[in-house]
């Protein structure tokens, strides 16, 4: 039995006051296919300070991923097309050689995936893995590499983490393979953490233990956290903001309540109501009609136009532009006034 | 063992009971070794289960990983042979059916998978999966009517007539489960098993699926048994429900009760720890579960729950707790259910259904 410790205030209010500690603006990604050339991420901007925790949300598809391993330097240009600034610490990171990014990565960003069992390598034992990189980034000895790999899986609470040492990752289940990512994340101390639909293959109550977790050590190091999902029940309960993205482009960006309260998008608000609730009965869902577009086939105008109950002749012939709405909140939609007032 | 109590002894007057299950068991042989000797064990991945299933009804069965509902779904179509118990159509006994009754029995049960990928044939059109169980049962579609009726059947999961040449890979994971729906119906089905059928697809598109069941249920009076692992899409389709942990049901009953007030601690921690979509609940009591689901190859004595139960006494740690009551009408499996409280845990579930 725990109880869920409310994101700590005084951090948050200590950090509204001061600058992102990473910001993106215009990001762009595109790649050449057979099919033509495609934008996975399409002019995306949003940034985060010491200590949040931002939440990007989307459909498959929706370019969510891309965007954040372009920021780590998975995608690499060529072959993607790469365009826009992401600032970390005043220095745009798209903008680095090789040698700089690396020096960045694990040190101050450090990513964790989906399917934590094919991140990890199967011929290494966990503790070579974790103790590795203390040994290649810090030069410490292997016990003291080791020393340091049990006190990290103690914090993340792998049990009897020093006979655990030697064991493969086939070895471990699959909420302690994601504590294990964790772990590695976590080694170099990093200043944001990057979870790329960390809970998406998890059991219930497991998801809750690695939930728990995420936030445990987000708020003990006052690190910040880019969560990634589909799910807004995650994001509802760990994030204190939120971008919404459809095919590529950011539909949405809100705190958190006010996007729960008061969606202004059509897609989010369809998003919001589509989704079954624990907590809720059984009358029709309402649902989005048709399905993502793929991205070689992206519709004119708004990209959410096919599907969008609201729909417009204007909707087709213009893109929305992102607009600011209210204070940190903004939707990219012609007629998001109306559609807010109008239901 | 098998034991008569998971079902209640009074038979249900209100409810047209068409499926029914008695101690249904399943166990597999495995072989480990011990040094030069090669061993055989028993793992029992359903254990004693049993449950009835009205017409026109559904029932949502709902569990983590390794609990075997998926094995449970298989043996109810016989893709898995049961070790011991019965399963009863209309007082029919599948389970000693031979081969070519079982494939004409097959006319009244069908199934629809989790994976939209792997269960349709990548070398066959839509409208020979579709078609395809009219070979084995002519008599249901005369062939001349059969191009119509399987526009009718696309028509019915919401694709277009056009859609009939095309391949699976044409499809996306969305469409291609609703092939697979209009594959179950083509033989126009009594029962339908459901096996996770949502749980591979998108938000949006899931809500779609679900709604598209839910239909199909009001038209045809078809009952679906309900696998998944998410509990609000268990809720939302189901009349009943029934929560397994290590190969047995802890509980059941209708599914307004379980949810919102469950007996079993292990429900009640399900529950609980679904992530609500309301930010303002980010604050509240959560009935978090240590550890993991243990092995079945290695069950723990007494409760299977214990292990992970904050509250488990002497009693759940060497004695198995005993069926209470009637699974479909409200039953449980724990030894201290009389004084468990968790409604400080359900506080969000009960606001919203009474408010």
């Amino acid at each position: 039995m725990t109880t869920i410790e409310t994101h700590d205030r005084t951090l948050r209010e200590r950090s509204a006051a001061e600058a992102p500690i990473m910001e993106v603006r215009n990001l762009s990604v595109g790649f050449d296919t057979p099919h033509g050339p495609v934008q996975a991420v399409d002019d995306v901007s949003w940034s985060i300070r010491r200590g949040e925790t931002l939440a990007i949300i989307g459909e498959s598809g929706s370019g969510k991923s891309v965007g954040l391993e372009t920021l780590m330097g998975l995608i690499k240009s060529p072959p993607a097309t790469i365009s826009g600034q992401a600032f970390f610490a005043g220095e745009d990171m798209l903008k680095m050689s090789g040698r700089e990014r690396r020096a960045l990565r694990g040190e101050k960003l450090a990513m964790i995936f989906q399917d934590a069992l094919t991140a990890l390598n199967p011929s290494l034992t966990i503790g070579t893995q974790i103790s590795e990189v203390y040994r290649l980034r810090r030069g410490v000895s292997k016990k003291e590499a080791n020393d340091k790999a049990v006190q990290l899986m103690d914090q993340v609470k792998i049990p009897s983490a020093r006979s655990r040492l030697g064991d493969y990752p086939h070895q471990f289940s699959g909420g302690m393979c994601q504590r294990v990512m964790i772990a590695l994340a976590l080694a170099m101390d990093p200043e944001i953490l990057i979870a790329d639909e960390p809970t998406t293959a998890l059991d219930v109550t497991v998801q809750r233990q690695i939930m728990d977790l995420l936030r445990e050590v987000r708020d003990e190091r006052g690190m910040s956290l880019i969560l990634v999902t589909h799910d807004l029940g995650v994001v509802a309960e760990v994030a204190d903001k939120a971008v919404v993205m459809y095919a590529g482009r950011i539909a949405e960006s809100a705190d958190i309540v006010d996007l729960f309260r008061k969606p202004k998008h059509p897609y989010s608000r369809a998003l919001l109501r589509a989704m079954p609730r624990v907590d809720s009965g059984a009358e029709r869902l309402e649902c989005i009609a048709g399905t993502p577009p793929t991205l070689s086939h992206i519709p004119s105008g708004c990209a959410f136009r096919p599907r969008c109950a609201f729909c417009q002749p204007t909707c087709a012939q213009e893109r929305p532009r992102l607009r600011d709405m209210e204070p940190n909140h903004q939707a990219a939609c012609h007629f998001a006034e109306e559609i807010e007032h109008g239901a | 063992m098998v034991h008569e109590s998971i079902i209640g002894k009074h038979p249900e007057q209100e409810r047209d009971v068409m499926l029914y299950a008695r101690g249904l068991v399943k166990s597999f042989a495995m072989k480990s070794h011990q040094g030069w000797r090669t061993v055989e064990q028993e793992i029992r991945a359903v254990n004693d289960v049993g449950f009835s299933l009205g017409r026109g009804e559904t029932l949502g069965l709902v569990g983590e990983s390794g609990c075997g509902k998926s094995t449970l779904a298989k043996m109810l179509v016989r893709l898995i042979e049961p070790t011991a118990g019965s399963i009863e159509l209309d007082g029919e006994d599948i389970l000693s059916l031979n081969t070519e009754a079982m494939r004409q029995m097959r006319r009244r049960i069908q199934m629809i998978f989790q994976d939209p990928y792997s269960s349709l044939n990548p070398r066959m059109t839509v409208a020979e999966i579709i078609g395809e169980s009219w070979v084995v049962f002519p008599d249901i579609v005369p062939p001349e009517k059969r191009e119509e009726r399987i526009s009718e059947l696309l028509h019915q999961v919401g694709l277009n007539t056009s859609d009939a040449d095309r391949y699976p890979h044409q499809f996306s994971g969305g469409q291609r489960q609703r092939i697979g729906i209009a594959r179950a119906l083509a033989v126009e089905p009594e029962v339908i098993i459901c096996d996770e059928p949502v749980s591979a697809l998108d938000v949006s598109v899931q809500a779609q699926v679900i709604n598209l069941l839910m239909d199909i249920q009001r038209d045809t009076g078809v009952a679906y048994v309900f696998i998944a692992h998410d509990l609000s899409v268990v809720r939302h389709i189901s009349d009943r429900v029934m929560v397994m942990y290590l190969g047995e049901i802890i509980e059941g009953g209708p599914v307004e009760q379980v949810f919102e007030h469950p007996q079993h601690p292990y429900t009640a921690a399900l529950l609980s720890s679904v992530p609500v979509q309301d930010p303002e609940q980010k604050g509240r009591r959560v009935l978090a579960l240590p550890g993991e689901v243990p092995s079945p190859m290695n069950p723990p004595p007494g409760c299977k729950f214990h292990t992970r139960c904050p509250y488990a006494t002497d009693i759940c740690r060497t004695q198995a707790p005993e069926t209470q009551g009637d699974m479909m009408q409200r039953g449980v499996r724990c030894h201290h259910t009389d004084r468990l409280d968790f409604s400080e845990y359900l506080e969000h579930i009960r606001a919203r259904a009474t408010g």
